[in-house]
């Protein structure tokens, strides 16, 4: 009970550096799982949609990356954005654009791959007829991408759950770096090592409270986008 | 495209966060955990403006960091390793800050009967006698180093069930050391600010073989042109300045200073550190 | 040349043909009935009629214009209507939205004629099989297509349904547009049709007059599928 009732005391409080660290973790994750998803939606559909050169190579790998570590995805990064990696003349290790950069990495084979089996069953269905109509390859994916937004929007959320709850990435890239780069999971790690375990648990349960809520929501839009649903 | 547009104003204050004024300092979790840079960051940051980044992790990797040309200045203790680094041209201008030194902590009933023993290489030599567990942080960090000298010390080589290389922090270390009743070798702030003590107590401390020194070196602009090596000076002489050392002296925990400052002997501030630190 | 020309068409899928040699003229006008027991090809030859589908031996030409250039100016629908994840008003838009085309009227006029103005806000999905059909001739009606094909639009339809669909068919062909329907309800055929196609085993035995074919089938084949023995 004292556990919950910190964590409730935490939120309650509202203390500043709290804000801070959760504020900066949505934004982080949020941004992360925007670019993404710009990239792995399309990508996703057009895998679904046609075949093409590479296709099954794409699709491969794209799924063993669901398999990748966020610490492997935190170290190449780590490698590529040091100041003698290739990309290192910008100097955006241990900032938020890094950490950012990583999530996405980490998000995008989650998005591409439950984007293409949203789509797939959709254009099993809508082929013929945007056939028949000749429907241009850019308002095909539109359409489909459109009316497969209630899984699609699934999808990114659960690459929003897990860009928000690795630590693996962020805390190599962003160096957890107090008021820059400090997100939730880094200070929990963190209090973990300092034995303020009281204090990580608390943490903890609003990071929990946060996931609960975007799974809430993405039972909510399953139940609402079933109603568009052919079930005949 | 309108999720988009929503996604874009939620989002759009990411952009704003960037200050220009900052150095970054790659250093040892020992001297975060404790609170240290807490405390002492605001006043620097006070006076000059410029803000302190810290990445804070064993010294090994935070040597590594500055080797990559990561950061601009560099605080760590372990003396081999930052000689090493100055010699291969990686450094500028190191100089002694402060130190603490380390202790051994284990279970309140000490089943090595350590209470009583002076000498810190007797100390893991009747631990290794006694075959009770001693967790090793096995990371490559200064204190890592230094347990590694230290068993050096007593010519045994310590591999065994009874030996645990973790690789992780010191403070994982205790965490561990507390659930399963081992000893291991901890820094004295890390063990002070540590909040899950368990049955773990301060079992040997105040041999000079666990003096723990930790210098400020400059990342060297002749090798990174990038570094701000204006404003790493001006925090590395502010670090050993009379303000920044009565500020590291002033520095306590639980009513315990947990530092003692050292770059100017003369002004021979060991006098105001505790006896518990040698 | 006007109307619609199949020279030589065949079809095949590996290997097998599906479709051997089939060549007729037809003037667009009027209904054309396609008929034929399971599986004798009959929707393959109304895609390939429409243009949706490739011939890959022979051609399809509609006024001597290949008929995969002038699809757009054919409507299609399907056996199962192809319900799009929308309300039944966002179906009937779809087709003139692709074509950066939007019209009020349009669709307005197309939830009338099939009697659909009062589910226009609902999900398609929720449409019962009549209703989902009809807005499915309605959505092929919106671009004002001068042929609609039907492929067994009122399979698994009450008579009522079935009624209100040839109904639909009824004010197009008033209005001048030519239909082609597939269908195994033989009492419908004799309703609708001017002109019987009928085609067995990928191949096309009768393509007569209607009435002609009723009365009196020339091929074995034709008598015995009116007979209900194919």
């Amino acid at each position: 009970m004292t556990i919950l009732g910190q964590a409730a005391e935490l939120v309650v409080s509202a203390d500043a550096e709290l804000i801070g660290i959760v504020g900066l973790s949505l934004r982080v994750s949020l941004t992360a799982t925007l670019i993404a998803s710009l990239l792995a939606i399309p990508l996703g559909a057009a895998l679904a949609i046609w075949q093409f050169p590479f296709r099954q190579i794409l699709i491969v790998i794209s799924t063993s990356l669901m398999a990748l570590p966020p610490v492997v995805v935190g170290l190449i990064i780590y490698l590529l954005l040091s100041r003698v990696g290739p990309l290192g003349h910008y100097g955006i290790l241990f900032t938020p654009t890094a950490m950012i950069i990583a999530q996405s990495v980490l998000i995008f084979p989650i998005v591409l791959a439950l984007t293409r089996e949203a789509i797939l069953p959709l254009n099993r269905d809508y082929k013929n007829l945007l056939d028949a109509w000749d429907v241009s390859p850019v308002q095909r994916l539109k359409t489909l991408i459109w009316d497969a937004r209630f899984a699609v929007v699934t999808g990114l959320l659960a690459g929003f759950g897990r860009a928000l709850a690795e630590v693996g990435a962020v805390i190599i890239v962003g160096g957890n770096i107090a008021g820059f780069t400090r997100v939730m999971t880094t200070t929990i790690a963190l209090e973990t090592s300092k034995g303020n375990l009281q204090l990580a648990l608390a943490l903890g349960i609003i990071l929990l409270s946060i996931a609960v809520l975007i799974n809430a929501v993405i039972h909510w839009i399953g139940s609402f986008g079933s109603k568009y649903q052919v079930t005949r | 495209m309108r999720f988009i547009l929503a996604f874009l104003i939620l989002i759009a204050p990411v952009s704003t966060y960037a200050e220009d004024r900052f150095i970054t300092l790659a250093s040892t979790t020992s001297t975060q955990n404790s609170g240290l840079y807490d405390y002492l960051l605001p006043i620097f940051t006070a006076k000059t403006g410029i803000g302190v980044r810290v990445i804070s992790v064993g010294t090994g990797q935070a040597i590594r960091i500055a080797q990559n040309g990561d950061a601009d200045v560099l605080l760590v203790h372990h003396r081999p390793s930052e000689d090493a680094f100055l010699a291969q041209g990686y450094g500028i201008e190191r100089r002694d800050v402060m130190y603490n030194d380390f202790v051994i902590i284990g279970p309140k009933d000490d089943p090595a009967k350590l209470a009583g023993i002076t000498r810190a290489s007797d100390g893991l030599k009747a631990i290794y006698d006694a075959q009770t567990l001693f967790i090793s942080r096995g990371d490559e960090s200064g204190t890592h180093k230094r347990e590694r000298a230290l068993w050096a010390d007593t010519g045994i080589v310590p591999t065994g069930d009874w030996y645990r290389e973790i690789g992780a922090g010191m403070g994982a270390a205790l965490n561990m050391a507390a659930s399963v009743e081992a000893y291991t070798l901890s820094d004295r702030g890390t063990w002070l600010s540590f909040g899950n003590k368990g049955d773990l107590a301060l079992l040997l401390s105040g041999d000079d073989a666990l003096f723990n020194p930790y210098g400020i070196i400059l990342v060297n602009p002749a090798k990174y042109p990038h570094v701000k090596i204006d404003m790493a000076r001006t925090f590395s002489d502010w670090m050993v300045s009379a303000e920044g050392q009565t500020a590291i002296g002033a520095f306590t925990l639980k009513k315990v200073q947990l530092f003692c400052p050292n770059a100017n002997p003369k002004l021979n501030l060991k006098t105001i550190c505790p006896t518990s630190v040698p | 040349m006007s109307g619609l020309k199949l020279t030589n068409l065949s079809y095949s899928v590996d290997g097998t043909e599906l479709l051997h040699d089939i060549s007729f003229t037809q003037a667009s006008v009027g209904i054309s009935a396609i008929l034929g027991p399971n599986g004798a090809g009959k929707s393959l030859l109304l895609s390939l009629i429409h243009g949706v589908i490739k011939p890959n031996m022979g051609r399809v030409t509609w006024d001597g214009i290949l008929a995969d250039k002038t699809k757009l100016s054919r409507g299609f629908v399907f056996q199962t209507p192809i319900v799009l994840r929308r309300s039944v008003r966002a179906n009937l838009a779809y087709p003139l939205k692709i074509n950066g085309q939007h019209s009020e009227t349009a669709i307005k006029a197309m939830l009338e004629l099939s009697h659909l103005t009062p589910l226009a806000k609902q999900p398609a999905a929720s449409l019962s099989g009549g209703e989902a059909q009809r807005m499915a001739i309605a959505r092929a009606l919106i671009t004002k297509p001068e042929v609609l094909l039907l492929d067994e639009p009122c399979s698994n339809l009450d008579p009522a349904s079935t009624k209100l669909i040839e109904a639909m068919i009824g004010q197009f062909v008033a209005k001048g547009g030519s239909v082609f329907i597939s269908t195994h309800d033989l009492a419908q055929a004799k309703r609708l049709a001017d002109t019987v196609l009928f085609i067995n085993a990928g191949q096309l035995l009768e393509h007569t007059a209607a009435r002609d074919f009723f009365d009196g089938p020339e091929t074995p084949q034709a008598q015995a599928y009116l007979n209900g023995d194919l």
